[in-house]
């Protein structure tokens, strides 16, 4: 014949429940420091996101700036050399009229006098 | 240890087993969030230097062009204008010498040249002959008959030019109007000069300017 089960005193129940919510809290608190890490990755990457965004968006910036100071010095060269060529070609110009006028004034003035 | 002792850590270890699980579970679905926030961070900024810089220069050069586009046709115009105003000038100097030519004794076979030319041209009969004030007294009925005379054995056309009793403004030459057609001949030097720049304008724009 077995022996009757031993019923557990009222403390004892008290104890045991006091086990079990200390369990309990222990639980929840690995589950919330848990939490708070995840927490903390996900911000840490969307941190490193936006850092990398906005070094991305400053980087294209200075790009930007540095090509179009060299296309800038690029177009002033340009029309540096178009003025150059203008003044050369006004001054060439200007010395062959002088050259040849005397030239055209005197065919002119011989096709105005001459008739049939 | 008893019957309920082993039983009551098995529940204990269950609730921390349980806990562990649950924790584990949320660091997971963190790690991959931010993998995935990385990599879309990563994504929308990666690009290809040197595309991006073909293209920002591609289009600052586009507007290049058309600014130097604008520029050498500036350059032409401001070059086309300085002729312009040479042969102006030529046209002004070729002028007074024919004028000076006008103040000479030589001047006069060279409107009655002037005039028999125009009636040739105009195809002889009855004319008027326009004329500036001083060569109204040029234009004698002698220089007219010979002129008339010369006209009629060009053309075969009876013909008689006669002076017209108004004079016109020029620097020489005249101005022959046929009285039955109307058809009229400016040779004016200017109106010869007009001429002759329409017609040989580029053989004379050649030889100032080579």
């Amino acid at each position: 014949m077995s022996e009757p089960a031993e019923t557990p005193s009222f403390q004892d129940m008290i104890k045991e429940l006091k086990y079990l919510k200390e369990a309990e809290n222990q639980a929840q608190k690995v589950i919330d420091d848990a939490e708070r890490r995840a927490k903390d990755v996900v911000s840490d990457a969307e941190s490193k996101a936006a850092t990398l965004l906005s070094e991305n968006v400053e980087k294209r910036r200075q790009l930007e700036i540095q090509i179009r100071e060299e296309v800038e010095k690029e177009f002033r060269g340009t029309l540096a050399k178009l003025e150059e060529d203008y003044v050369r070609e006004r001054s060439n110009v200007k010395q062959r009229s002088e050259t040849h006028m005397e030239e055209a004034v005197k065919y002119l003035v011989h096709s105005l006098l001459t008739t049939r | 240890m008893s019957k309920n002792t082993e039983s009551l850590e098995a529940m204990r270890r269950k609730i921390i087993q349980d806990a562990d699980a649950e924790a584990l579970r949320i660091l997971n679905q963190a790690s991959k969030r931010a993998d995935e926030v990385m990599e879309a961070a990563k994504q929308e900024s990666s690009y290809d230097e040197n595309v991006d810089r073909s293209r920002i220069k591609d289009s600052h050069q586009a507007t290049d062009r058309e600014r130097v586009s604008e520029a050498m046709s500036e350059y032409t115009s401001l070059l086309s204008s300085y002729k312009a105003e040479i042969m102006d000038s030529i046209y002004q100097e070729t002028l007074r010498r024919v004028k000076m030519h006008v103040d000479s004794d030589e001047y006069l076979p060279t409107l009655e040249g002037l005039i028999v030319e125009a009636g040739i041209a105009i195809g002889g009969g009855e004319i008027i002959v326009w004329v500036n004030q001083d060569d109204t007294e040029r234009a004698s009925s002698s220089l007219l008959a010979r002129a008339s005379a010369e006209v009629t054995k060009v053309t075969g056309k009876e013909t008689r030019l006669t002076l017209s009793p108004e004079h016109m403004e020029a620097v020489g030459g005249a101005r022959l109007v046929q009285t039955e057609s109307k058809a009229t001949v400016d040779n004016t030097f200017q109106g010869r000069l007009k001429r002759l720049r329409e017609q040989k304008q580029s053989e004379l724009e050649n030889m100032v300017f080579g």
